[in-house]
């Protein structure tokens, strides 16, 4: 086993980890960054991302403007202090994007364009037409390829943080394209793996979305916050999960049901179509439970009106819809309308950490959808989620540089290879060798069910117990699951199986965290409390590891400016 | 059709096992709306556990599922089972790379290509952020937005002869990403990055075959990029000679 | 435990066929085939140049050979593979210029059309020169 050494590890390859790694390297050329990914940065799933970043471009708009909008999106549950910070810094990390060549779309005299968004009051939310996960993905990813300080280890997938003394000291990774474990030791990790979508059934999410990093850090000792606020995005391809952006109803799109009704008229009458994204789809989910859907040959679903904008618009501006509906569903949305249903999306909990990306454990900082600061609460405003990653990106890389500037340099009998060699004990003679008659398949499915029936967009207590007994029952089977591939090189059925690790840990807390939380609030919805209830649940959950098995503990909320309120669009 | 089974013929490459590459026939149930990768996902969790492949995104954006297709690269998430004719149907890893395992080739190559282009803005002077953003109008974006919306899938790769025959070969993907750069109105770096790309194995190797655009599921044209670098080149050559005291 | 095996890439042979894998590179091959058909051209005239400059007689032997049967298929071939090279020439050259000239992609017709248009007169204007028969030149016994 090699033992490399580095000041800033970067777990993930993604828009967070890309920015955090080019604010490290900046904060000092002579500080060495490893970006460590389990798939080339390019296909790190901010790629998908479709519709825009939300920052204060425009006179019209205003810091307290998008602290407000954010804060009430979150269902009064974000961290105030955290959304000042959050908004001021997002600005200059768009402008710092146009000058590091990111393809903003643009208006006629060369500004930056902005448009509408999901509970936004004022249109702020810059666009790359509908591909900016996509655009920016690769603007940071050629970025980072200017300093030589940045070294990046691809298709490592990092199984295990190492900690020694309660301070982390490096990751364990599993090299695929050799197929060992390798100790990297660092005087700073910062986590930037995304969300958990595959925990469910029905998901914008990709294959790679495993919540690697939550489970990594909550198994360090570090505690994971709002674990039940899982965020559904409405306009979902029925079948195959395919997220179709807002920026489709940001530019007019409407949403109408069976007998062809403007529905959210009843819910969101305000707002209509750009309503917040839990209150959506929520009501979207009603209409289909009172029978108001559309059949379908994936069940019943909704339609996503966009005709009447016209062949121009769409081809400018939504031109990879186009290219999806056209070539996963076979119509053209100038003629027709789109089936769209909600499906899984987002994660607004998370690894704990404060603005800095710091988590409370010495070395270990956190930034992305991985993280929970929180600026999102109990829902995330669509388009957040990029200025998130590029604000707290940049953040968490800035402090985890210094940080690692302000520690002497990593001596020779630092313990990370100790470590990393008990890991490579429990992977290679632990897991790799089982050979058990469970199906990882089966397992991972059944899972996938339960989280989609029980802590989807409606939950209720009796199917959160229930949801709690089987996944426990499938960690159980878990240990069954035996690996068939023994081959070490470029195992992609041992990564699975990792990840199947992570998920059910996680799903565990979802489900315990789900059920703690007797109130309804953003995203999370309870049949049997259907109030929100800030006298008793205006803080976080905080879901601890311990030996028994996940505790809960709670955080008040930070509120700074704006007293919770109800919340009506 | 009234297909209710698909036979799918793999090739397989384990070293562990042996030197040669394999062919491996499966046959899966079949239902309309499948894609290729649903098929490979279907045998691997339900078949054959230790088919390895690369995928993520399935909706042919993160430019990992490249396969040779029937022959043809192409997107494994992307080709819908019902539109492809042969039985069985043919997947080999992508042309032109490596093979590492089953289906997952070395693109460590390419890699090292898109790094050789210096695909970043480069400046003489940085512009200060307090400035705001530079001014692009529409049609200064449109300049370059078709080559930046390469997805790195390195089907061109695999459909280049050129680059089959030479692996030297600066390739389709990494040419269009420096035109991309170059008609970027932001950028300066002309006169690092053209002497790079300007070379025997760089665009001057492409030979104007044209199936790399052919088969680009972005639809980049990459042909078309390396024909007009070749103009732009030359031209800037053409310009250093006659007038060598002008500035740039 | 560390991979003892060491691992080897598997590098796949490359068929020497590759061009009949499908019709566009097929007609690649074709294209570039032309070039020898063009250059054989040239070999040809330089030829009748030279058996032009050997007098009457070297020529009047040049033309039984240019125009025996072999050759009348060796010329039809050469029509055949220039004209191939100069239409697939002139689909590719706006391809060069698309986005120099013009903001836009330039019109491939146009571009073809204008090439076709200036190949037609070059043509011509050679045709002209090599056939105009020269002024006929008047003795001067009238004066």
């Amino acid at each position: 086993m090699d033992r490399l050494a580095y000041d800033v590890v970067i777990v993930g390859g993604g828009a967070a980890g890309l920015r955090a790694a080019i604010a490290a390297a900046e904060t000092s050329p002579s500080l060495r960054i490893a970006i460590v990914s389990k798939v080339y940065p390019m296909r790190s799933h901010t790629v998908s991302a479709e519709g825009g970043t939300a920052a204060v471009m425009r006179d019209y708009d205003s810091f307290d403007q998008h602290a407000f909008d954010t804060v009430k999106g979150s269902d009064y549950l974000a961290d105030q202090d955290a959304v000042e910070f959050f908004v001021r810094r997002a600005p200059a990390e768009v402008v710092q994007m146009d000058h590091w060549g990111c393809p903003w779309s643009r208006e006629p005299d060369g500004r930056l364009a902005v448009r509408a968004f999901g509970g936004m009051s004022v249109k702020r939310t810059v666009f790359a037409a509908d591909k900016v996960g996509f655009h920016m993905l690769h603007t940071l990813f050629q970025t980072t390829l200017k300093y030589e300080n940045i070294e990046r280890l691809d298709e490592w997938f990092v199984t295990s943080l190492l900690v020694e003394g309660g301070k982390v000291g490096g990751v364990a990774a599993l090299d695929l394209k050799s197929g060992t474990i390798e100790a990297i030791a660092a005087k700073a990790v910062i986590l930037c793996t995304g969300g958990a979508g595959r925990i469910y059934e029905f998901t914008t999410n990709g294959w790679i979305k495993t919540g690697d990093g939550m489970a990594l850090a909550y198994r360090a000792g570090v505690p994971l916050k709002d674990m039940e606020f899982l965020q559904f995005h409405p306009t979902c391809l029925p079948g195959t999960g395919i997220l179709i952006t807002e920026a489709a109803r940001g530019e007019g799109g409407y949403l109408v049901n069976k007998d062809g009704d403007r529905f959210l008229k009843r819910y969101v009458p305000e707002k209509m179509e750009l309503g917040p994204r839990d209150i959506l789809s929520r009501a979207l989910m009603t209409e289909i439970h009172e029978g108001r859907g559309i059949e379908g040959p994936y069940g019943p679903h909704l339609h996503l009106d966009l005709r009447h904008l016209g062949e121009e618009v769409i081809n400018r501006k939504l031109p990879m819809v186009r290219e999806l509906v056209e070539e996963y569903v076979g119509l053209n949305p100038i003629e027709k309308p789109i089936p769209v249903r909600p499906g899984q999306h987002y994660i607004m909990g998370g690894v704990h950490t404060d603005v800095h990306g710091f988590t409370g454990m010495p070395g270990l900082y956190a930034a992305g959808e991985v993280a929970c600061v929180s600026i999102n609460g109990a829902n995330r405003l669509g388009s957040n989620s990029l200025s998130e990653c590029l604000v707290f990106g940049a953040e968490a890389g800035r402090f985890a540089a210094s940080y690692a500037m302000s520690l002497p340099p990593i001596s020779a009998s630092n313990p990370v290879t100790t470590l990393a060699k008990v890991e490579e004990k429990r992977i290679f003679d632990g897991l790799l060798k089982r050979e058990g008659g469970e199906s990882l398949a089966a397992v991972r499915y059944e899972m996938q069910q339960t989280a989609e029936t029980h802590i989807g967009i409606y939950r209720s207590g009796t199917g959160l117990e229930k949801a709690m007994n089987v996944i426990r029952d499938l960690r159980k089977r878990f240990e069954l699951v035996g690996v068939r591939d023994k081959d070490p090189f470029f195992n992609t059925e041992l990564t699975s199986t990792l990840e199947l690790d992570f998920m059910l840990e996680l799903a565990e807390i979802i489900a315990l965290s789900a059920l703690a939380r007797k109130e309804s609030r953003g995203a999370h919805y309870r049949t049997d409390f259907p109030k929100r209830d800030d006298a008793n649940f205006l803080h976080h959950s905080m879901a601890v590891r311990t030996a028994t098995g996940p505790t809960l503990e709670t955080r008040p909320a930070t509120i700074t400016k704006w007293q919770p309120a109800a919340r009506a669009y | 059709m009234a297909e209710k089974t698909i036979r799918l013929r793999i090739l397989r490459y384990r070293p562990e096992r042996s030197e040669e590459t394999f062919y491996q026939v499966y046959t899966i149930p079949y239902r309309d709306d499948m894609v290729v990768l649903d098929a490979l996902n279907f045998i691997k969790d339900h078949v054959d556990p230790t088919l390895t492949f690369r995928w993520s995104c399935r909706m042919g954006i993160c430019g990992s599922c490249g396969a040779n297709i029937d022959g043809v690269p192409r997107l494994t998430c992307a080709v819908f089972l019902r539109s492809l004719r042969r039985r069985p149907v043919t997947i080999d890893p992508l042309a032109n790379f490596p093979i590492l395992k089953d289906l997952v080739v070395d693109i460590d190559d390419f890699m090292e290509k898109l790094v050789s282009v210096k695909p970043y803005i480069i400046r003489e002077k940085e512009r200060p952020l307090e400035r705001g953003e530079f001014r692009q109008t529409p049609e200064d974006v449109e300049m370059f937005r078709q080559q930046s919306l390469c997805i790195n899938c390195m089907l061109c790769y695999s459909a280049c002869p050129v680059y089959g025959h030479d692996d030297q070969f600066l390739g389709p993907a990494a040419s269009a990403l420096a035109f991309r750069y170059l008609k970027d109105s932001r950028d300066q770096g002309a006169d690092e990055r053209v002497p790079a790309i300007s070379t025997k194995h760089g665009i001057w190797q492409c030979t104007l075959v044209g199936e790399c655009s052919v088969v680009c599921p972005k639809h980049v044209d990459p042909a078309g990029a390396i024909q007009q670098l070749k103009a732009l080149a030359a031209a800037k050559t053409m310009k250093a000679m006659l007038l060598p005291l002008a500035s740039r | 435990m560390a991979a003892e095996t060491i691992r080897r890439p598997y590098v796949r042979h490359r068929s020497a066929f590759w061009w009949t894998r499908n019709s566009r590179y097929l007609l690649f091959q074709i294209r570039e085939l032309s070039s020898v058909f063009v250059a054989l051209y040239a070999f040809l005239f330089l030829f009748q140049l030279w058996a032009l400059r050997g007098g009457p007689g070297s020529y009047a032997a040049f033309l039984d050979f240019w125009y025996s049967p072999l050759m009348i298929l060796v010329s039809l071939a050469i029509l055949g593979f220039t004209v191939l090279h100069t239409v697939t020439w002139f689909l590719l050259t706006p391809k060069a210029l698309a986005g120099r000239f013009t903001r836009s992609a330039a019109s491939t017709v146009f571009i073809f059309v204008l090439m076709l248009a200036v190949w037609i007169a070059v043509s011509y204007l050679v045709v002209i020169l090599l056939f105009t028969p020269p002024a006929p030149v008047i003795p001067s016994g009238g004066h």
